[in-house]
């Protein structure tokens, strides 16, 4: 019996062959990259003319692009200084956008597979304000576990959602108890939406108002949208996400599926002889198509276990082998001592680089 | 030797391949044609610095924009029927293997093809479609179920007609 290979071998050699004179794929592989740089450097211009500063978000044509804060409203500067050991004031419902959330863990703190500790706690920086201050959301104490489960932060900042699993303590590897909160920061409007089926821990605001998920018994294929006003629905999420969030990267940006998400060049090192190395890990956010937020610190390493460890906006730009070695690429902003994970407003990030001179 | 004459080797030794991955990706001769001729467009200006190892990074364009591709609904969706070019002898596996590559979602497609087809690593598939090898993992798993499913089911419809 022909095995898979074979059927797709003599599939495939039903294939096309030849083409355009390589001569010709070379002049218009010139030609396009002239175009595309012209391209980025007029929607600069154009996002510049509307009062937010040279930004570093690339238009991006969705519809359902949101409505940041305008850079003159934001009480943030650069870099983000995170109040650590500091008490905190409770932010209440509706505390307005936020630029980032933290999961700060609560004492006593523990990984013991029995105990999880209790759960920690959520810390939000209000825009506006520029302060900090705790969210009063019920979070699970077995979050850690499950890190998909953690908080999403819409890209402006209005909505956050989270899993709950509902009453008390439960089986880490027991996920049919999930169930979706969202919150609206600015008008206080909580939402649970019902679902007829399971679902797993974890979703991603696709643009300002939209959720996606997966649904618990399925392949990554089969997942959940929702928006407020409507129900669930159906979706195939790769239709709406992205594995690699750079359109066009000369870099790999890893599907953020574990907190080690790194994004590394794919060319080959001369002087190592590998083939690839780590420019960020913790991947933590993606501004427009060449700016990564990630944990990371100058030297070796890295990780984002790592106290000494920053939150960086890096550019990944064309020309850069290693931007994370280029101070002039690399922009802190978040100095270490933070917490770990945090979750970003992407799109007011973007404009709090913009109005601190950008992330270059 | 010049980038264009590194670029001009590679493109004599390779484009046959890259279209075999492609019409595998794509299932019509004229979109395995457009998508590897874009992919060869855009490492142009890309190419000094993959000029020594080009063809990983050329396939990872290659599979990347037929996700993107399929996502954006450019491929027309052409019925069985309507498929001259493999109305022959011979083909009707083909046929019926075209259409089961069809059912997948892109990144299914996109795993089964590089993994069975290209021989590549579960991290080299990874690092190709920008994803982790967990998730390398279960497209692999979940695509070749829906192709026993459709294949099962296909002998179910032709035992009852």
């Amino acid at each position: 019996m022909d095995t898979l290979r074979d059927r797709l071998a003599e599939l495939a050699a039903e294939a096309p062959t030849g083409g355009a004179p390589p001569a010709e794929l070379w002049a218009r592989g010139r030609r396009s990259h002239r175009v595309r740089a012209a391209v980025i450097a007029t929607t600069l211009l154009v996002v510049g003319a509307v009062g937010t500063g040279i930004g570093v978000r690339l238009a991006d044509g969705d519809d359902r692009r949101s409505d940041p804060l305008p850079a003159k409203t934001l009480g943030i500067t650069l870099p983000i200084e995170y109040p650590v050991g500091q008490d905190l004031p409770d932010l209440g419902q509706a505390p307005g956008p936020l630029v980032a959330v933290w999961l700060a863990p609560r004492e006593p703190y523990t990984l013991d597979d029995d105990d999880p500790g209790r759960a920690p706690e959520a810390v939000g920086l209000v825009a506006e304000a520029g302060t900090f201050g705790t969210l009063p959301v019920d979070l699970d104490p077995w979050i850690y576990e499950s890190p998909g489960a953690r908080i999403a932060l819409s890209p402006d900042g209005r909505r956050i959602a989270y899993f709950t699993s509902g009453e008390g303590q439960r089986d880490p590897d027991d996920e049919t108890r999930w169930k979706l909160v969202v919150r609206d920061l600015v008008s206080g409007d909580e939402y649970t939406p019902s679902f007829e089926y399971g679902i797993r821990g974890g979703a991603t605001w696709i643009d300002a108002t939209r959720l996606v998920g997966h649904v618990l018994d399925g392949s990554d294929a089969d997942g959940w949208l929702w928006e407020p006003g409507a129900a669930p629905k159906l979706v195939n999420p790769h239709d709406y996400l992205d594995g690699s969030t750079a359109d066009f990267p000369p870099f790999d940006v890893w599907e953020a599926d574990s907190p080690r998400a790194c994004a590394s060049p794919t060319i080959r090192d001369d002087e190592t002889g590998r083939s690839g190395r780590s420019v960020l890990c913790d991947v933590r956010g993606v501004i427009g198509s060449e700016i990564l937020l990630g944990h990371g610190r100058s030297g070796a390493s890295h990780d984002p276990s790592d106290p000494d460890a920053e939150v960086v906006a890096l550019d990944i730009s064309d020309d850069a082998d290693f931007p994370f070695d280029d101070p002039a690429l690399r922009r802190v902003v978040v100095t270490s001592g933070a917490p770990y994970p945090v979750t970003f407003a992407v799109d007011l990030m973007a404009e709090v680089l913009d109005a601190d001179g950008g992330a270059s | 030797m010049t980038r264009y004459a590194d670029f001009e080797e590679f493109v004599v030794a390779r484009r046959d391949a890259l279209l075999r991955t492609a019409y595998l990706l794509t299932g019509n001769h004229h979109d395995a044609e457009d998508l590897v001729q874009s992919a060869l467009i855009k490492v142009v200006p890309k190419w000094g610095r993959i000029a020594d190892q080009p063809e990983a990074y050329v396939r990872k364009v290659l599979v990347r924009e037929s996700v993107n591709r399929w996502r954006s609904r450019r491929w027309r969706e052409v019925p069985t029927a309507m498929v001259p070019e493999t109305a022959h002898h011979g083909s009707i596996d083909h046929v019926a293997l075209l259409e089961d590559l069809r059912r997948l979602s892109p990144r299914q497609r996109a795993v089964l093809v590089l993994r069975y087809f290209d021989d590549l690593t579960e991290a080299d598939t990874a690092a190709a479609l920008g994803i982790s090898v967990g998730t390398v993992k279960s497209h692999a798993r979940d695509a070749l179920a829906r192709l026993r499913n459709q294949h099962s089911d296909a002998e179910q419809t032709a035992d009852t007609t």
